[in-house]
């Protein structure tokens, strides 16, 4: 797939050590080329790589705006081009010109006048994993609005450009991941996995949804509570990881509408015949999303979703109530669990809440759900892929299966469990010592009982929770 | 400046969300804890009112040149925080119910106003979208930008078709603080001549007192050019 043509890394890697070594992964010959930091703006050197051919090599580690500003005056003399800019500048002020440039790249891929794009970044608390998951999905996006079509039978590059315009509101929104906003919650744009809400009513919400999505012909349903996936039809969840997220992602960018219906592609698994994404807001905090062909009209929509999930009313009531701890009320955690994350790896499915307890109150409110969230997402960026790897990870290089942290504030931990991956903040003041001995049990309890909720595929609750 | 949102309503009682009732119903519109707060309902709710108070729904389909504010005049009209700065296209349908309680004929009930909006290159490239938007409406809304003369001449361009559909037609003003391009005179001369309602934008998103006119005066004209009875009660 053309999309698979752009390789990322890390700019703090590449100034140690070499091109080659970033392109060993792509098996390509190479011939040593050392960068040392702080280069100016040149074309700096030739790599002769297997297939015989020249790939200049720009790079670029000073002065991110000229680059940029550069970037599209560059003669092309060989089938590549290596382009080094700084991710960090990206995300703040080069947001606008990284938007302008890419479809200037995709042409070039597409008119083979380069084989790959290199992107480095310097941001050193992104890793590599991160940044291409990131690029990917900005790659994807494209494909989602327009198809995969109009993207490669493209004759207009300004026509394109404009055309692109419409995917810059989901392209910011996966850069914001970056720095996320204050009223981001989720942590679906990092870990690449659907967020869901884990509650009660959900055998019954998949009942009532599967006939509903049965009656409109499709078999492509969900039931969202604020913002996270509570019931879904047993096709949904064989959409592409990619698919699941740029819809949640478009879903949150427009949650103040009271139905949308958006022609959308699917960039893995119908990147030519596009589908509608439609979408009727149930009660303030609850919703209902399909995915359907030319009919029925978002008009006969409406009275079918009514209808149908009329009687649910008040259990659509109940399941809110869950929100903020995503879980039933009758569960209640450790009161040292400050907030979590359980990632379901094999489910592709992840369980967060930033106030578990919603109902007792946080003993330790020092810590805002902001920052708590912040401390979360560094977390995960900080360990997985450089300190241990997600269970389904083809990379084996880290065998580590638990990480501490500790903080003048809180505490931090990580497990690898079978196929779930659990990052936990606690308060600090709990001894490693304690954490590794005493409150390992505990930890591993509250562990299990969270990975059996996130299922969402066990059929009873565990009652069974810590203290 | 005279536009009919100053002109004496037919049924609507233009000052009855200043009364103790009004006012109680009108703040269901709001968020509880922050007053400032728009609620967004959805399709199975619907504000607090007395059991027995009659809903009047219209389906109104909002049109206009591409650019010249659709979705801008939508989230105005719901109270919607900031969006995306700049400009871009809006893609597919986007539907807004906004309520709205008044009293006619000493009765009080409650107004639905269903908006449909899509973008204008999104419709031609999917037939389905503008189709979808005008079936059955009760009323087209044509926003006019002062800030761009040609959304006149959409307008122009689109009142044949609309009139063949025998449509109820309103235009919604989106007033510009610098670049007047389409002055007071002219539009009046304009709504004059084509005989068209027009509405200016109310420029605060939640201070009652500028919105309130706007959807009295909405729902008076909607409400008399299409003879809805009050039947669904809710």
């Amino acid at each position: 797939m053309w999309y698979n043509k752009f390789f990322i890394s890390n700019g703090d890697k590449l100034r140690r050590c070499s091109v080659a070594s970033l392109c060993r992964g792509e098996k390509i010959y190479r011939k040593i080329c050392d960068i040392p930091g702080g280069l100016s703006v040149s074309i700096r050197n030739w790599i002769n790589f297997r297939r015989n051919l020249f790939w200049s090599f720009v790079s670029i580690t000073q002065k991110p705006l000229e680059t940029v500003s550069s970037l599209k005056n560059i003669n092309i003399t060989g089938k590549c081009h290596l382009i080094y800019l700084s991710l960090y500048y990206l995300v703040t002020d080069l947001k606008q010109s990284f938007l302008q440039l890419l479809p200037l790249w995709m042409s070039y891929i597409w008119h083979e006048a380069i084989e790959s794009v290199f992107i480095f970044a310097t941001d050193s608390s992104l890793s590599t994993v991160h940044l291409k998951h990131i690029l990917d999905l900005v790659s994807h996006t494209m494909v989602f609005y327009l198809g995969l079509e109009e993207l490669v039978s493209v004759k207009n590059i300004e026509r394109l450009k404009k055309d692109l315009k419409v995917c810059y509101p989901l392209i910011d929104t996966i850069l914001d991941g970056l720095s996320p906003k204050e009223d981001l919650e989720d942590f679906c744009d990092l870990t690449n996995y659907t967020d869901v809400l884990c509650c009660t009513e959900r055998s019954t919400f998949e009942g009532i949804l599967n006939c509903f999505a049965e009656s409109v012909g499709t078999v492509f349903g969900c039931l969202r509570v604020s913002g996270k996936v509570a019931a879904a039809t047993p096709n949904w969840w064989t959409l592409d990881s990619v698919e699941l997220l740029q819809i949640q992602l478009l879903l949150s960018n427009e949650r103040y509408d009271t139905g949308i219906d958006i022609p959308i592609y699917l960039p893995v698994r119908s990147p030519k015949i596009p589908f509608r994404l439609v979408q009727w807001k149930l009660t303030q905090n609850s919703d209902v999303c399909l995915l359907c062909g030319p009919t029925p009209s978002l008009a006969d929509l409406e009275k079918e979703v009514k209808r149908f999930w009329r009687t649910a009313f008040a259990l659509l009531k109940s399941a809110e109530s869950c929100y903020p701890a995503n879980i039933p009320l009758d569960i209640t955690l450790d009161k040292n669990v400050l907030s979590y994350l359980v990632v379901n790896t094999e489910k592709r499915r992840s369980l967060s809440s930033l106030s578990p307890h919603s109902t007792s109150g946080d003993a330790h409110s020092h810590l805002t759900a902001v920052r708590k969230r912040d401390i979360l997402r560094t977390f995960y960026k900080t360990i997985v892929g450089t300190m241990i790897n997600l269970p389904n990870s083809e990379d084996a290089s880290h065998d580590s299966k638990e990480v501490f942290m500790n903080f003048e504030y809180y505490s931090l931990h990580a497990l690898i469990s079978e196929m779930y991956l659990i990052l936990v903040l606690y308060p600090s003041g709990l001894h490693n010592h304690y954490l590794r001995s005493d409150n390992i049990k505990s930890v591993r309890r509250t562990s299990d009982a969270m990975t059996s909720i996130c299922s969402l595929g066990a059929d009873s609750t565990p009652t069974e929770m810590v203290r | 400046m005279e536009s009919t949102t100053t002109t004496s309503l037919k049924h609507v009682d233009p000052d009855w969300y200043k009364t103790v009732e009004g006012e109680r119903i009108v703040q269901q519109l709001y968020h509880p804890i922050n007053t400032k707060v728009r609620k967004h309902f959805g399709i199975l709710e619907h504000p607090n009112v007395t059991p027995g108070t009659p809903e009047i729904m219209f389906k109104i389909g909002v049109l206009g040149k591409a650019g010249s504010g659709k979705t801008k005049t939508i989230s105005v009209l719901s109270g919607k925080p900031a969006v995306f700065p700049g400009y871009i296209e809006t893609i597919g349908i986007h539907v807004k119910n906004i309520y709205w309680p008044a009293q006619i004929q000493a009765k009080t009930c409650l107004f639905k106003l269903q908006f449909w909006e899509s973008g204008e290159s999104c419709s031609k490239r999917y037939n389905y979208i503008s189709t979808a938007c005008m079936e059955k409406t009760d009323a087209v809304a044509i926003v006019i930008n002062r800030a761009d003369r040609t959304s006149l001449d959409y307008a122009d361009s689109k009142l044949d078709s609309l009139s063949r559909l025998n449509s109820t037609v309103v235009l919604f003003v989106m007033d510009t603080e610098h670049d007047v391009q389409v002055h007071d005179q002219e539009l009046s001369q304009y709504a004059r001549r084509r005989r068209l309602p027009f509405f200016h934008l109310p420029p605060h998103t939640l201070d009652i007192k500028y919105f309130a006119p706007f959807y009295n005066s909405l729902c008076d004209f909607v409400y008399s050019s299409q003879h809805k009875v009050m039947s669904d009660t809710l």
